[in-house]
């Protein structure tokens, strides 16, 4: 691009040290000359040599200025385009030549890259979240079906935050009926049902969940406890499967069995629900705790209860299917 | 369907669609493909495929067998084979995202010749979109031009550049981010191989190809008439003999082959001056013009211009580079300011 070769005899230490007009004067070139020459203003070359850089404008001039000053002295262009950017204050952002505009804040030109780990963690996180959600109901079904072991006699609260799981039962209108049974030990035709409440509810927290086929026979075995009416002081609710070391502790044990589907809740004397699950058909269930017990049934025609061996009415009035009644001894 | 999230994965690409060269410029990267604008299609059979693209393919311009025809798919600016620019576009913007895990759908900014029709614009548009950009948009290479220099165009002072490509001499006098006044002119550096051609056809009875006029002016080329003189040796088929000879070519004689399509642009920016309000001729005055382009490396050319019109001239730096860098800047700035420099 130059006339000659740019005069190898001038190193940059030799041109710093001196003033570009003298380089200029020791050449014998004018600034009319240049001027004629490049067509810039003469007191932009002035300001040039006296490296007043300000004043000539934007890099791209001054730079294109520079060049062309360099190219008729004959001289490497870098070796002055280095001066000028030493001493440009913005240093490093001046050398880009699609630099920032000036009066504007400047930013990060990395902006978009940056949202692509934050989607990518994003997406990676939500398929996480979907496999957990996934996975979590079937890992909790076989172990609410799995049959207890029978030496667990101590109260088992199961976990199950995951209300999605039980169903909810179905809300019937209030009935209240009162049935007076007479006390036979030894039977299991008597029992009184004293109240029979219905109100609007949904599954609680169950603390016992048990589901054991061999409830049933148990249920049978059990010495039969006087029913009363009313409520009694509040006492911790045990549940067990077990039930030869169930009766030994004198508590009052609740066996039901079921020909169909039928949604099962269970309040101890402490207002603790210690049983909420819906139980299928040809299920059976003993539940141990203190009397009186409330009992929901879902679908009462469906469940055969007993309390302490008396076997419970369970038939709902006219055609409702949900039963709520208290047991007591 | 998917373009939206296979954009989450895709750079924002600054395209410079040239006739002789493709740029791609991709934020904080920077310029990430320089390639030829030159498709190879091997033709089986009917059945047509892509040989190669980009440098690969210009290897084989000229030196093709009958079966693969190396095709220039850009002519003076704008596209001339639509489909073969749309495979082009797909090869370069896959190119660019090689490392990705999907197939890339970026957001595409396509420099474009001021004076280009609907129709042109259309069909660079569509290819991008076929390519498989999911959005593209289109700005006037001269402005993209004068961003990529480093010019102020957001200021109320006029800023002349004149972008000298393969195809087409964008000329244009931008302030306040916009085009007050512009002109296109078919004449590039194209037009100067062509030249040089005709020229050693005429003078010297032989016959050489593009490539070896593009080489002899890259090396000796140069406008104006004081120039230090170059030479070079050529070899091209004599077409008397028949056979290739061996000649020399020095720069005056590369500088007479260049008149024409010089004068050609030389007519246009001072015709631009002549039309420019007085205002912003003033301040063209006072600053100079702004030569960017591969034109623009035509060693003197910036002392011809300077002499035909009175006026300063500067090159910018790294002029080859200046289109995209300035569409990559644009987008950011139109993201950031929601300034409208895209029509």
């Amino acid at each position: 691009m130059t006339d000659t070769k740019p005069d190898e005899t001038l190193s940059q230490n030799a041109i710093e040290g001196t003033s570009w007009s003298t380089l200029r004067e020791s050449k014998g070139i004018s600034l009319e000359e240049i001027a004629q020459q490049t067509n810039i203003a003469m007191r932009k070359l002035e300001a040039l040599e006296q490296k007043d850089f300000e004043s000539l404008g934007t890099e791209t001039f001054a730079l294109g200025y520079i060049r062309r000053y360099a190219k008729i002295l004959n001289v490497d262009p870098q070796i002055f385009i280095e001066t000028y950017k030493a001493s440009r204050p913005e240093g490093d952002e001046s050398e880009i030549p699609a630099g920032k505009i000036p009066g504007r804040e400047s930013f990060s030109m990395s902006e978009k890259p940056r949202k692509i780990p934050l989607a990518a963690i994003s997406a990676i996180i939500f398929v996480v979240w979907i496999g957990v959600m996934w996975l979590l109901p079937g890992d909790e079904a076989p172990e609410s079906s799995k049959p207890a072991a029978p030496e667990a006699l101590e109260q088992q609260p199961v976990a199950q935050s995951d209300d999605a799981t039980v169903p909810t039962p179905v809300v019937a209108p209030v009935v209240t009926t009162v049935v007076s049974v007479e006390k036979k030990p030894e039977s299991l035709e008597q029992s009184q049902v004293l109240e029979q409440e219905s109100e609007t509810e949904t599954a609680g927290a169950p603390e016992i969940v048990e589901n054991n086929p061999l409830a049933a026979d148990a249920g049978s075995a059990i010495s039969s406890n006087t029913v009363t009416a009313g409520t009694s002081e509040v006492s911790q609710a045990p549940v067990s499967n077990d039930p030869l070391s169930e009766s030994s502790a004198g508590e009052d044990v609740i066996v039901m069995a079921f020909t169909d589907d039928c949604w099962v809740e269970i309040k101890d004397a402490q207002g603790t629900v210690i049983f909420a699950q819906l139980q299928t058909k040809e299920d059976n269930l003993q539940i141990f705790g203190q009397a009186p017990f409330k009992v929901m049934l879902g679908n009462a025609r469906a469940a055969t209860v007993s309390l302490n061996g008396a076997l419970v009415s369970t038939a709902p009035s006219g055609s409702q299917k949900t039963l709520r009644l208290t047991l007591s001894n | 369907m998917f373009k939206r999230l296979r954009g989450m994965f895709s750079n924002d690409l600054s395209i410079d669609l040239g006739t002789a060269n493709t740029l791609i410029y991709v934020r904080d990267r920077g310029i990430v493909l320089d390639e030829p604008s030159v498709v190879a299609i091997r033709n089986q059979n009917g059945q047509k495929s892509v040989e190669a693209v980009g440098l690969a393919a210009k290897r084989m311009l000229g030196r093709t067998p009958g079966n693969i025809t190396a095709i220039r798919p850009l002519k003076d600016g704008v596209i001339a084979d639509f489909q073969v620019t749309e495979k082009m576009l797909q090869h370069f913007i896959r190119k660019v995202h090689e490392h990705s895990w999907f197939q890339p759908s970026p957001r595409v900014l396509v420099c474009v010749p001021c004076l280009s029709t609907e129709v042109e614009k259309r069909a660079i548009r569509e290819s991008a979109l076929g390519a498989g950009a999911r959005e593209v948009r289109l700005i006037e290479e001269p402005m993209a031009a004068a961003i990529g220099a480093g010019l102020k165009v957001e200021e109320a002072a006029g800023s002349m550049v004149v972008d000298i490509g393969g195809g087409t001499t964008e000329i244009a006098i931008i302030s306040l981010n916009g085009v007050v006044l512009s002109d296109s002119v078919r004449i590039g550096g194209d037009r100067f191989d062509e030249a040089i051609v005709n020229y050693v056809r005429r003078k010297y009875g032989s016959v050489i190809g593009d490539a070896t006029a593009e080489r002899i002016k890259q090396e000796i080329g140069c406008a104006y008439a004081g120039s230090e003189v170059l030479e070079i040796d050529v070899r091209g088929r004599n077409l008397a003999e028949g056979v290739p000879k061996s000649f020399t070519l020095n720069s005056d004689e590369i500088l007479e082959a260049l008149q024409e399509p010089l004068a050609g642009i030389v007519q246009s920016i001072k015709s631009a001056l002549e039309l420019s309000p007085p205002e912003l001729a003033s301040d063209i005055a006072e600053s100079g013009l702004v030569l960017t382009g591969g034109g623009a490396l035509l060693r003197d050319l910036d002392r011809l211009l300077s002499e035909e019109t009175g006026l300063p001239v500067v090159v910018a730096e790294d002029p080859l580079t200046c289109v995209a860098r300035g569409g990559g800047r644009a987008m950011e700035l139109m993201d950031k300011y929601n300034i409208d420099l895209v029509y």
